[in-house]
Order: structure tokens, then sequence, then C-alpha cells
């Protein structure tokens, strides 16, 4: 029963696109995005009811699948996957999906494509939800393009602007390229184990699918990996993302902050067990990159979307730090409650640049805390959840995050920076969002303009942000993770998680084969000592929890207190430290020149590449065929005139047959004398056999 | 035993043919549309003969696996033996219901033809016939009778309703195919004289797959592969392979859309077919060779990415899509000669995807062309604003051969590359770097598909097109039912397409093996 439920809930955002590409500009405004927001809200509602069943009781995982097609002799099936870890994406993406499409009903209002818009919202939540379902790695790679299609046209909405078409088209690429060693990691998979679906994927390498071919499952586990860096927007492949806020406001929130670039982070939580030590730590290292770099970015931009942007990037990378260090549940417990406030923060800016009709600049804004309080209410507390304020959600994951690294870092000091980063980038992220917060809502008002004719958005918009800054308080509470016991052999099991991230840490993988790896590396040990090292296991991990606590607690205050004096008391002037760090500002003003780097040597060795075959296709191709066609009729009229036109017999009649036409190429057809010409190749062609044959 | 069916199908548009050039003018359309209806509807009659499953349907070897089969003596004189002989199988089946499907579209799409409708809808059906013929044939002389057949209508098409180079094309076309067509007469006739089935030469292709009757084959290694290479480049110029392209975006910018889209639709199928009809499971200890294999493998990655190259720098609508063309057919050449089950069975069903998105591609610039009478790239814009409806279409044709999940390109594309990840016919590593290689297509074909989408469709409006009027009735009619099929194809490949062609690819690659 539970499974099907799923799969309705997951089909009624179909429903919705398949209407209204057919009716919807009958339909119109805004009954299209009633219609839209209703099939949304009853896809929550339900999943908010199986949700509730499943937590009362369940089995450890449900799976549904109906064979779909046989690739050579192997049957793949299509097929739905439902554990702890499912179902909590579920009821997330279609509750903060409902949010977003409620709010979008008064955020679009009077656009010209309000149908489209809500179109485009349908085709994406039935293919988030679709990602979330599938059962196989070709599952998931269909809804991950699917996805993808739906954030190239919705970032490309206002597409009359060239910016908008330009920031959909560079998303849609750099997102290619994940896709492309995606689509290689799956060719990996499938050619080594011969199975695509994920559980039967894990049987084969755990049993030795891969033995001997460490060095091949690494490869193909960064190549998976990939796909995950295109779209979670990860060094190197992040450009797209801020780009990517030319979208409408809340396409921002709901796919470019809250689902589909976390999709990355699930894709990896997914395959999870098939990453090798190497590839784990090859996934840290670039979440640990991206999380900083992207930090210090933020710190100095001034569109308030753009801010947002490169802070989703920073988070995202801390997810896949989280991942990369073996903190799995840290990792998707910090994705759900970074969907709830980051999609609130992202809803709160779309506020914001309503009430200030259209305006992004916040050197422009300030004050507008009395022009709207429930907005600025509500992006405070998730500002404040961001930073990791004590009993916010974002404290709780951000804590098990570093508590993970910590552990990590702790074991493998060598790999010291994997701690260090995170925790310097936790102040940074406490300051650039106190920043965006006090310069657009508190500090003196800089533009007159903007100002006087600020106004609170209305109710259809409010409401969403009220419901979801309820989630970013409380979501975290009461939450603990579960004690984990080996089982030997890479095995573990888990009991006694609480809340939430003990909902999610149910779904943790129960073998990876890198802790297989990794216990190899040690002599077999008992039950008894195994139970002791769990012990002393779940001991450490308290007393990394309580000292990453301290950290992170203490670096938000600094970077609260740094953003205070700077933005608020203004002690410390922005405008000199800007002066005084000038070429810092101009390397994090350009975004570390990537855009340009790339611009210069991909896309111009691309379209140098194709310049290239299209003048060898015109020149030397084409020169070639016509230069014979010449040489040919030369040869033609040289035989047929110079040297005898009289007794000519149907082979050199051919011959010169063809170098005629060859040689009339540019001047006119000689259609008559084709069929003439057809039969003396034909005579000639058997002659040639004929003679061929009589010598054998 | 004749169940005429075939018959009756392919030698429908040539009774068209016939009808139109004695019906009065008014009636000339509807006649042709007529023809091709009846001819698709016939077609339809050969798919409860395929239901089933595939032992049953395919037989247990390639020689039991033909449906339908008529066969009369036709010419039985001064030594020679040829019949009149057709039947279909897994892969002719699919191919002779995409040739009606494509030519009723096509026939369609011809309805503002005004220059002597006479005459092109009368070669128009012609085409029809020989295209049917050659998938149909299984007498090696019919085949190629067939194969010639296709050549003069086309020739005239391109020539006489192409555009300003319609000559220079229409003889380049021309040249290029016969080009090849030398070589396959070379070949047939070597097949015939040396093949002895019980006693006499024989042009039946079902016969010469049969082991022993090419006896001499069997043991002249530089026979088979001279014969091998031979039909290769006859069906390459078709497909077309690098470097025998060439021709291909000089044809496609000049002939007329409707031909176009038979063209790249049907036109360039013929060769992959040929490959898969007489080259490999004649010769198959040829396709097996590794130097082979190599050979036609590189070259199909040669075409996926230098097609997808030449198309990023292409300016003209139509040119680009041509390249396109080229590129997706690199496909079918890398999917067949890896010889593995998923390339095969990604290589035809890419022929059939690229059958349906390419004639899309074709008809959709067609239908700007008839607006603004151009096909300058960079002059377009916008249009997205001016034609919804007629974008919303494009964009899913231009989507489907870009190989998005859920339409039909992506299906041949991953099974191709699926497969040919796995080949184990060129050591353990070769067929990986070709697939790695091929693999990069991926981030190409959506560079210049979606390049092209913004520089035609996305941006301001243009005031020089204003009041552009929206798609008609009757070119949705000809793009609906092949989205129709994109999304039918992309959904349930397996209903639509595999169950039909899985049996007999299987056999043919046993054979090989």
């Amino acid at each position: 029963m539970m499974p099907y439920a799923f799969i309705i809930a997951w089909l009624l955002p179909l429903v919705g696109f398949v209407v209204l590409v057919f009716r919807g500009r009958r339909i119109g405004e805004p009954r299209s995005g009633y219609l839209a927001a209703g099939l949304m809200l009853t896809a929550a509602a339900i999943s908010l009811v199986g949700a509730t069943r499943w937590v009362i009781g369940h089995p450890a995982s449900l799976n549904v699948s109906t064979p779909w097609l046989r690739l050579g002799s192997q049957w793949i099936n299509f097929g739905v996957h439902i554990d702890s870890l499912t179902i909590v994406m579920f009821t997330m993406v279609t509750v903060v999906a409902s949010c977003i499409f409620i709010y979008s009903i008064g955020y679009m209002q009077g656009d010209p494509r309000f149908p489209r818009f809500f179109t485009y919202l349908s085709l994406f939540g039935f293919s988030m939800l679709g990602l979330i379902l599938a059962d196989s790695l070709i599952g998931l790679f269909i809804f991950w393009e699917l996805v993808g299609l739906c954030s190239y046209f919705l970032i490309g909405f206002w597409f009359e602007k060239t910016s908008a078409s330009n920031a959909a088209k560079k998303a849609f690429i750099v997102n290619r390229v994940g896709d492309c060693l995606f689509l290689i990691g799956i060719a990996t998979m499938l050619g080594t184990t011969g199975v695509v679906s994920l559980e039967s994927v894990f049987n084969q390498v755990r049993q030795g699918a891969f033995a001997g071919h460490g060095g091949l499952l690494t490869f193909a586990g960064i190549c998976l990996f990939f796909g995950a860096v295109g779209k979670s927007a990860q060094f190197p492949l992040h450009v797209w993302l801020p780009d990517a806020m030319e979208g409408p406001t809340p396409v921002s929130a709901l796919i470019h902050a809250a689902t589909m670039v976390a999709a990355g982070v699930y894709l990896v939580g997914r395959i999870f067990p098939l990453l090798t030590p190497t590839a784990l730590l090859f996934v840290a290292y670039i979440g640990a990159i991206t999380l900083i770099g992207s930090a210090l970015i933020a710190i100095v931009m001034t569109d308030i979307k753009r801010v947002l942007a490169y802070s989703t990037i920073s988070q995202l990378g801390y997810m896949i730090l989280a991942l990369g260090v073996g903190g799995w549940a840290a990792g998707l417990f910090h994705l759900i409650t970074h969907a709830c406030f980051k999609a609130l923060l992202f809803l709160g800016s779309g506020s914001v640049i309503h009430g200030c009709h259209g305006e992004q600049d916040i050197r422009k804004m300030g004050q507008l805390h009395r022009k709207m309080p429930i907005t600025s209410i509500t992006f405070l507390i998730a500002t404040l959840a961001i930073a990791g304020v004590p009993l916010l959600s974002g404290f709780y994951s951000k804590d098990a995050i570093l508590a993970s690294a910590l552990g990590f870092t702790w074991t493998h000091r060598v790999h010291g920076l994997l701690f260090i980063l995170p925790a310097v980038a936790a102040a940074i992220t406490a300051f650039y969002m106190l920043r965006l917060y006090l310069l657009t809502f508190w500090t003196q008002a800089r533009d007159e303009h903007v100002h006087h004719h600020a106004h609170e958005s209305p109710k259809v918009m409010w409401v969403p942000l009220a419901v979801l800054a309820v989630l970013t308080v409380f979501i975290g509470w009461g939450g603990k993770m579960p004690e984990r016991h080996s089982l030997g052999e890479g095995r573990y099991q888990y009991e006694g998680g609480r809340g939430l991230v003990g909902l999610i840490a149910e779904a943790q993988p129960q073998w990876a084969v890198s802790w297989q790896m990794q216990e190899a590396g040690h002599p077999s040990v008992s039950d008894v000592s195994r139970e002791e090292a769990d012990a002393e296991a779940a001991h450490e991990e308290h007393g990394f929890h309580l000292m990453a606590m301290a950290i992170a607690t203490s670096a938000m205050l600094a970077g609260v207190l740094m953003a205070w004096l700077v933005y608020s008391k203004e002690l410390i002037s922005a405008g000199k430290a800007t002066q005084v760090l000038a070429p810092v500002h101009k390397l994090l003003w350009n975004k570390f020149y990537f855009d340009e780097l790339y611009r210069a040597t991909f896309v111009a060795g691309i379209l140098l590449l194709a310049s290239f075959g299209k003048w060898f296709d015109r020149v030397v191709l084409d020169g070639l065929a016509d230069g014979s066609a010449r040489w040919m009729a030369r040869l033609a009229f040289f035989s047929g005139l110079t040297l005898d036109n009289r007794g000519v017999d149907g082979l050199v009649n051919g011959a010169a047959r063809l170098a005629l036409v060859g040689g009339n190429l540019v001047r006119k057809a000689q259609t008559g004398r084709v069929r003439n010409y057809i039969l003396a190749l034909t005579t000639g062609g058997a002659v040639i056999v004929l003679v061929f044959v009589w010598i054998w | 035993m004749n169940s005429w069916l075939l018959t009756s199908i392919i030698f429908v548009p040539l009774l068209g043919m016939g009808t139109v050039l004695v019906v009065p003018p008014h009636l000339i359309r509807r006649t042709a549309l007529l023809f091709t209806l009846l001819a698709f509807l016939l077609s339809l009659g050969i798919l409860p003969h395929f239901l089933g499953t595939p032992i049953q349907v395919f037989g247990a070897d390639y020689q039991n696996g033909f449906k339908l089969v008529d066969r009369l003596p036709w010419i039985h004189s001064g030594g020679f033996a040829i019949d009149y002989m057709v039947g279909v199988d897994g892969i002719g089946f699919p191919l002779v219901l995409l040739t009606t499907v494509i030519c009723l579209l096509a026939c369609i799409a011809s309805w503002n033809i005004t220059k002597s409708p006479r005459g092109y809808f009368a070669l128009f059906l012609l085409l029809e016939t020989g295209l049917l013929g050659v998938f149909t044939a299984l007498d090696f002389f019919l085949f190629y009778v067939f194969w010639e057949l296709t050549l003069l209508p086309m020739y005239f098409l391109i020539g006489i309703w192409g555009g300003p180079r319609r000559e220079y094309a229409a003889i380049k076309f021309f040249l290029y195919t016969l080009l090849g067509s030398v070589l396959m007469l070379i070949v047939m006739l070597w097949f015939f004289f040396a093949s002895n089935d019980q006693g006499a030469h024989t042009f039946n292709l079902i016969r010469l797959t049969t082991p022993g009757v090419l006896p001499a084959f069997a043991t002249h290694k530089a026979m088979w592969i001279a014969c091998f290479t031979m039909l290769y480049i006859a069906f390459a110029v078709k497909i077309p392979v690098f470097p025998f392209h060439t021709w291909l975006p000089d044809a496609h910018v000049e002939a007329p859309t409707p031909i176009s889209m038979i063209l790249a639709g049907l036109l360039l199928k013929m060769g992959g077919y040929g490959l898969l009809r007489i080259s490999y499971p004649i010769l198959p200890h040829a396709a097996a060779v590794q130097a082979v294999a190599w050979t036609l493998g590189i070259l199909g990655v040669i075409n996926i990415i230098y097609g997808a190259l030449c198309a990023l720098a292409q300016t003209d609508f139509k040119k680009l899509v041509a390249y396109s063309s080229i590129s997706h057919m690199g496909f079918v050449l890398l999917g067949i000669a890896l010889l593995t089950q998923a390339g095969f069975q990604g290589a035809m069903f890419q022929m059939i995807a690229h059958g349906i998105t390419s004639a899309a591609m074709f008809f959709l610039v067609g239908v700007i062309y008839d607006r603004v009478h151009h096909r300058d790239i960079p002059r377009l814009g916008g249009l997205a604003v001016q034609m919804p409806i007629y974008t919303g279409l494009a964009i899913l044709g231009f989507f489907a051969a870009m190989g998005l999940p859920g339409l039909c390109g992506f299906i041949g594309e991953i099974y191709v590359l699926l497969g040919s990840w796995q080949a184990q016919v060129l050591g353990p590593v070769g067929a990986k770097v070709l697939t790695v290689i091929a693999a990069v297509s991926v981030v190409l074909t959506a560079g210049y598909i979606l390049w092209s989408v913004q520089r035609v469709f996305l941006g301001a409006a243009k005031p020089e097109y204003e009041g552009v009027p929206e798609i008609s009735g009757r070119e949705i009619l000809v793009m609906a039912p092949l989205g129709a099929l994109a999304i039918a194809l992309g959904v349930l490949p397996w209903q639509t397409v595999f169950t039909f062609v899985s049996g007999t690819l299987d056999h043919i690659l046993k054979l090989v093996a």
C-alpha cells in the first residue's frame, strides 16, 4: 500500500503538467497556479500521512519495480525504492514545494506567462520526486536530466533577457559536463557488475565484483560523483549556479537552493557504499574547497540573490564534505535543514525584491525592517539558523558535520584542513549572512526612492514564509544520532536514533566498501574487542561533538560580532577595508576568474576546433572531391577528344561520361545521359568481375 | 504461400505515381496523400506478424526469421537466377513502418509545393517505392535495383525543386552514391559467381548467409576483406561516414523541406540497414576481425565528434541540422562496429529515433524558412515570443535529438555507449577509450542544440519578424505525430522497438561471433 501512495503523490504533479501544457492558457491566471499548488499540496498531504505511518512502524525498505527494457541480455527494471531517507526527502520536497508554489501565485502575479511558469514547476515537481524514488542508477540519471531540463526552462523563464538565456544555457551545458562523467560511471558499474538497481550493485560489489580492480572502482566512484559536482555546483563546476539567479526568485528558492541542487548530495548519499577511501577523500576535498571559496566570494557580493547563491554553494560544500569524511547522516541532515532555511531566505529575498519593485542591490536597501516586518523577522530567523545559532535547526546539522570532520581529522592528521576550513567558513558564514541582513533590513536607508516605495508582501507570500520559519526553528529539535555497532567486514547496524536526524540515520548504509577496505587493513577482531571498540567510538564521538559545538559556536559568535562591528556600529569601515585589501577584493569580486578562465580555455578551444572542422570540410574534403572531378574531366577530354574520339568502347565511354558529369559539377545537370552512364558503368563493373572470376 | 502484403505495400506508391500522372491538377496532392496513407495503413498490417515471443517470431536462427515472404522467379536465363523476393524480419519491419510514416508526413509537408506538382509527387511516390523495396528485398539483385531506384527520384527532387545551388548538390549526391553503388555491384556479382547453393549460383540474401554457400570465402581472407571494404564504402556513403559525408550538408541545404525529411529520416538508414542486412550476416568473419572493428569504431567516433563540432560552427540552420545527423549516425556505426548486443540494439534504435528526430528537425527548420525566407541563425531570434506553440514543438524535437531522457534520442545513445563500454573485440581498454571520447558528444550536442535554440527562439522579439504567423494546423499535423513518437519511443522503448528488433539482432550477432 505504502509505495503506491508515494507513487500517486509522485504522479500528481505530472497530471498538473499535462493539463497545463495543453490547457494552460485557457485555465489562465490565477487558476493554473491554484491547480498546480493544489496538486502539490495533495502530494504533500499524502507524503505527510505516509511519513507518519512510516515513523510508527516500518520495514527497512520497500521496493516496487516493473521490467522496463532489456539492455543486451540484462533486464532493466523501472522501480522505486523507499527507505527512511526517501521518506524524509520526499516529505521535505513536497512541503517546501507547496510553500513555494503558493508563494509563486503571489510573486508571479501579472506575468504574461503565468500558466507556463506553473507548467514548468509541475514538471519539476514530478522529476524531482522521481529522482528521489528511483531505485537504480539509470532511473536516477533519467530524472537527473529531467530536473536539469526544468532548471533550464525556469532559469530562462524570462528569455527575452540575454542574460537569462545565457544563464540557462550555461547551467545546462556545465551540468552536462558532470553528466557525461556520470554516464561513464554508470557504464563502468554496469559493465563490471552487470546490474543496474543500486541494491544489486551493492551486493555485487560486496561479493567482490571489483576484486583486484580497486582503481577501477575508485574511477567509477569519482565519475559518478562528478554528476553530483555538476548538479550541486561544486568546484570546479560551480560556475553555473550564481548565474542561475536570473530565474524568478521562487525558482531560485525551490530548484537552486532547496531541492534540485541538493540532488547531488542525495546522489552521493545513495552511492556512498561504492566509494573507496580514495574517492571519499576526493569528495571531501572538493567539498572543503567549495565551501571556503564560495563563502569568501559571498562576503563581497552586493546582489541579494547572489549572496544567497554563493551561500548555497558553500552550504552544499559542507554536505559534500560531511559525506566525504564519512558523516553520512550529518550531511543529509544538513540537506534537510538547509532546504528549509535556504528556501526561507530566498523567498524572503523575493519578498524584498517584490517589495522594492525589482531592486536586488543591497547597497540601495536598508531599514526595510519597519516596512516589511514579517519578511524581516522570518529572514532573521533563517539568517541565525544558517549562521548556526543554538536551538535553531542549522546549529544541529552544522555541528554534526563539524563533529564528523573533527573525528575524521583526528585519525587522519595530515588532512587537518578538512576540519580547519569548515570551521573558518562557519565564522565567515555568520559574517556574510549578518552583513546581508543588516544591510538589507537594519542600516540606514541608502536609496530614498527604493525605501519610500517599499511595502510588505501580500498574505499569499508571507504565509509560506511563516510556515518555513516555523520549520526552520524546530525541525532539528530532539534529535539524536543512533549508535553504531560493528558487525565486521565493513558492516554496521544502528540503534537508538531519535528525531529527524535519527530517522535519516536509519537509512544509513549498513555496509560500505570504504569501511570494508579500512577494516581489511587491520587484523580481524573478536566480538568482545569489537564491542569495546564500539563503546570507545561512541565515547569519542561524544567528545568530538562537544568540541565541535564549542568551536562552531565560537566561530559563529566571532562572525556575528565582526558583522555587528562593521555594519551596525560601523567601528570598522567596510569601504576602508575594501581599499586596504583591494587585490583580494578584486579577486573575490571577479569570483576567482573562473568564468574568464573557462571561456578562454574550454569555450574558446571548442569553438576553435569547431571552426577547424568547418574549414576542413569545406576546403579539404570538398576540395578533394571537386578537384578530382575536375581532374577527371580534363582526362576525359584528353582521352576522348585528343586521343581517340571514334573507336570508343563502353568502358572508356563510361569513364568519360563520369568525367563529363563531374566536370560540369558547377555548370549544369546532364540529366539526360544518366541512364547511359549507369549502363556503361554496370557493364564495366561486370566485365571486371567476370575477369576476376575467370582468373580464379 | 505468398501473402502479397509486402508486395502491395511496396507497389501502392508506384500505383499512386501512375495515378498522379493522369489525374486532373487539383487532385494531385490529394491522390498522393491517399496513396501514402494507404501504404501506411497496409504497413500496419505487418504488425500482428511480429507479436508474440521472440523465439516464435524470429525462429531459432537468422535464416528462419523472415516473415511475409513473397517469392516469384524473375530473370532466369543466361545462367542468371534472379528472383523477385521480398520479406521482413526484425530489422526490416520497423524501417518499413518508419518509411510509410515519414513518407505520409512528408507528403503532408509537401502541400505547399507549387512548382510542377505532378512531377514532384510522381517522383516522391517513386522514391517511396524504392525505399520500401530496399528495406524488404531479399534478393541481392532486387536490392540493388531498388537501391538505384531511390537514387533517380532523389536526384531530380533535389535538382529541380531544390534551392539555388541545387544542381551542384544533386550531382554531388548522385556521384557519391554512385561510387558506392558501383562497388556494391562488384561485390554482388562476386558473391553470385562465388556462391554454390546446391550446385547453382544465387543472389538470395538468406541463402548467402548460410554457412557453406560461399565456399571460397571461407578460406580466402583477402577476398572477404576486399568485399567487406567495398560494401562498407557503399553503405558508408549513405550513412554517411567521414570522409564520405560532404554530400550530405549540400544535399540538405538545397533539398526542399519534405525531401530533407526523407533524406535524413530514411535514406541514411539504407546505409545502416545495408550493414546489418548484407555486410554482417554474409561476411561475419570479416566483421569479427579486430582491425575492422577498430576502423569502424574509430570512424564512428570521428563521425560523432566531428559532426558535432562542425554543427557547432554552422550559421545556416539547415546545415547545422545536417551535421547533427552526421553526428547522430555515428552512434549507429559505433554501435554496430563493436559487436555487442546492447550496441546492436542501440544502433538499430538510434536509426529509428534519428528517423523521427531528424525528420522533425528538418521540418521545423522548413517551417521557419517558409515564413522568413532565410535560415541564417544569427539573423533569427525571439521567435518564442511570436510563435509560442511552434517553439514548444521545436524544443520537443530538438531536445529529443539532444538525447534528453524520456525522449527517443536518449535510448539509442545510452545503449550504444553502455554497449560499447563492455565490448570485448578491441581488448580490455580500447572500447572504453572510444566510449569515453564518444561520451564527450553529450556535452557538444547540448552545446550546439542549446546555442541554436537560444539564437533562434530566445531573446527579445525582433521587429522584422512582427506578425510572423504561428504554426498552422497542417504543420501541427506533421509535427504532432513526430513529437508523440519521440515521447512514446523514449518512455516505452521496449514495447515500441526493442521487442521487434532484438531477436533478429541477436541472430546476426550470433552469426558474427
